[in-house]
């Protein structure tokens, strides 16, 4: 430093030094690298071949020729699966854009939605943006909106709780929510809210208060819980109202009914519950519980294959299941295996750091990772070879994008 | 002048030639190297964590890139620092973003200190707060990241007595915000 600070100078440069102690200061160099190398080739060949003019004839030449290669290579390889994945970008206003972009890259549709205060989430059929709306223009509920420009249209009044607790089926089809919720409230019981009409369907026992509704990976059947005086009842139902069944019932107190926690296997064959057993309450020990939604039987899981996915409750929150639900993608710094259901690693794929969100293509031939919260890049991959992958974005998200990706359509 | 205070000026001008490369090796060096001062400066000026840390991540997106470009090796660090300056303004001009900052939570992160140090890092923020993007960046590549006012000009453009004038004027500014 060769300019001479004054004292007032110095006090604010210790200060600023102080400050920017709260700095992001941790960081994988090499991953961090990866992650910024991998576009980013062709414009470092064309600052070199600026600088050695001779060797650009070379370089070109040999270009082509890995391109044709390549390209060749490329043919035999079978194409990304089409589709649609769905990207929020919130505005830092309370509103923000969603944004339908195909596997491939190309921008295909987008819509700016006002005073949306939950994951907005995209319909079957693609044609609707269903959202939470406190837009004050507009009454508070349950929303859709096209992407040609006409006006919102109010599927249901619901309030913000019906928003925070319900559960949306895996295809976005139907929200589940206690019918408790419903204005006026009905006592006990699950509604569920078809979102292509608006109608509500009531389904499940109507005496008591029903919590942690859970569709299985499939949608077609729900997994609940019931609370009865001093107990809790685990229960699985069929989303049309048949086939229900009660699979646990243990002593628990109502005060601590949050800490209860359900999981669907990947196979769909069995459901796992957790409570926290908070202050001494009664109740199972703290762990998984594993049942089997057919038989109702707890499954003893010393005696299952530790290996196998379907037994492994802990694996399924911090891993994305196929949708047929023979496989799990499981991310860890800076990679992304692909596991088979036996535990067997099929594929490792290299990643540019811990994912926002996974979604796997419709037919679980292709992946997608979300990375970013301000800047919301998308990279996706096949998991069938080892192409490098397509990145889509990014996407400005000034309020930081804490919802899911997800990829619908074929 | 240089600013290769990292190792020596040799082995610093040979990683930056092997990055320039395509050595990521190399590359990932300099991301050790210069990452946490890159980190500091962004931070200071979008003033927010998440921010900052996207932010650098963007910077060396285009450090990669442009690496080939810097003509003097010695110069990497101010030229990586200017960078993640750069683009932290630029992030705050596209959005518009003013973080909102918890000042409960801002005391709570200095609680352990000087209580005296601790109102004074809370009137810092904002004063920052109050700056424009532009001269947040000039503050903290002055103050921060300690570069000089040629180095300055070379990284945002304009002379070396332009950053000295601008540099009192927003001295003065903080001298009354602060002190009051």
């Amino acid at each position: 430093m060769t300019e001479p600070m004054s004292p007032f100078e110095s006090r604010l440069a210790h200060a600023l030094s102080r400050y920017a102690d709260r700095a992001p200061a941790e960081v994988d160099a090499i991953s961090l690298t990866a992650a910024v190398s991998v576009p980013n080739r062709r414009p470092r060949f064309a600052v070199r071949a600026r600088r050695w003019s001779v060797v650009l004839g070379l370089v070109v030449l040999g270009a082509a020729l890995i391109g044709l290669l390549a390209g060749a290579l490329l043919l035999r390889r079978p194409p990304l699966p089409d589709g649609q994945l769905f990207v929020w970008a919130p505005d830092g206003n309370g509103g923000g854009t969603v944004h339908v972009v195909r596997p491939g890259g190309e921008a295909d549709r987008s819509v700016t939605l006002p005073g949306v205060y939950h994951c907005p989430h995209l319909l079957p059929d693609q044609s609707m943006v269903v959202y939470w709306s406190s837009d004050p223009a507009s009454a508070d509920g349950l929303w859709r909106r096209g992407f040609d420009g006409t006006p919102a249209q109010r599927i249901a009044s619901l309030s913000f709780r019906v928003a925070s607790s319900g559960s949306w089926s895996p295809d976005g089809s139907r929200l589940a929510f206690s019918s408790g919720y419903l204005t006026p409230p009905v006592s006990g019981g699950i509604a569920i809210l078809n979102a292509a009409d608006g109608r509500i369907d009531q389904v499940g026992p109507r005496t008591n208060h029903v919590f942690n509704i859970t569709w299985s990976p499939d949608g077609r059947r729900i997994a609940f819980a019931q609370q009865l005086s001093l107990q809790v009842e685990i229960d699985v139902i069929d989303r049309d109202g048949s086939n229900f069944h009660q699979l646990a019932q243990f002593a628990y107190d109502s005060g601590s009914a949050g800490s209860l926690e359900l999981r669907w296997a990947p196979n769909q064959r069995y459901l796992a519950y957790q409570t926290a057993n908070l202050n001494g309450e009664p109740g199972p020990p703290n762990g998984w519980q594993l049942v089997d939604v057919v038989t109702g039987k707890l499954i003893e899981r010393s005696a299952t294959s530790s290996s196998d996915i379907n037994f492994s409750p802990e694996l399924w929150s911090t891993s994305v299941a196929s949708p047929d639900g023979t496989r799990v993608a499981v991310p860890n710094a800076g990679t992304l295996s692909i596991t088979a259901a036996d535990g067997a690693v099929q594929r490792v794929l290299d990643i540019r750091g811990t994912p926002q969100s996974i979604a796997w293509s419709p037919d679980g031939t292709a992946i997608a990772l979300q990375f970013g919260v301000t800047y919301v890049v998308v990279d996706v991959y096949s998991v069938l070879d080892d192409r490098p992958p397509t990145r889509l974005g990014p996407f400005t998200a000034a309020d930081g994008s804490h919802c899911p990706i997800t990829w619908q359509g074929r | 002048m240089t600013d290769s205070a990292i190792g020596d000026a040799p082995a610093t001008a040979e990683i930056v030639r092997r990055a320039a490369a395509g050595d990521e090796i190399a590359f990932a060096r300099l991301v050790n190297d210069h990452h946490a001062s890159m980190a500091r400066v962004a931070f200071v000026i979008v003033g927010d964590p998440g921010l900052a840390s996207d932010v650098v991540q963007v910077a060396w997106s285009i450090a990669w890139r442009r690496l080939g470009s810097l003509r003097d090796a010695s110069q990497v660090r101010s030229w990586l620092v200017a960078i993640a300056a750069n683009e932290a303004r630029q992030v705050l001009r596209r959005g518009r973003r003013q973080p909102v900052v918890d000042l409960s939570l801002a005391l709570d992160r200095h609680g352990a200190g000087d209580p005296a140090d601790t109102i004074e890092l809370v009137d810092l923020e904002r004063a920052l707060r109050s700056l424009k993007p532009d001269d947040r960046t000039l503050i903290a590549l002055r103050y921060v990241a300690g570069l000089d006012s040629t180095q300055i000009a070379v990284s945002i453009g304009g002379s070396a007595s332009g950053v000295r004038s601008r540099l009192a004027r927003l001295l003065d500014r903080l001298r009354t915000d602060l002190d009051q």
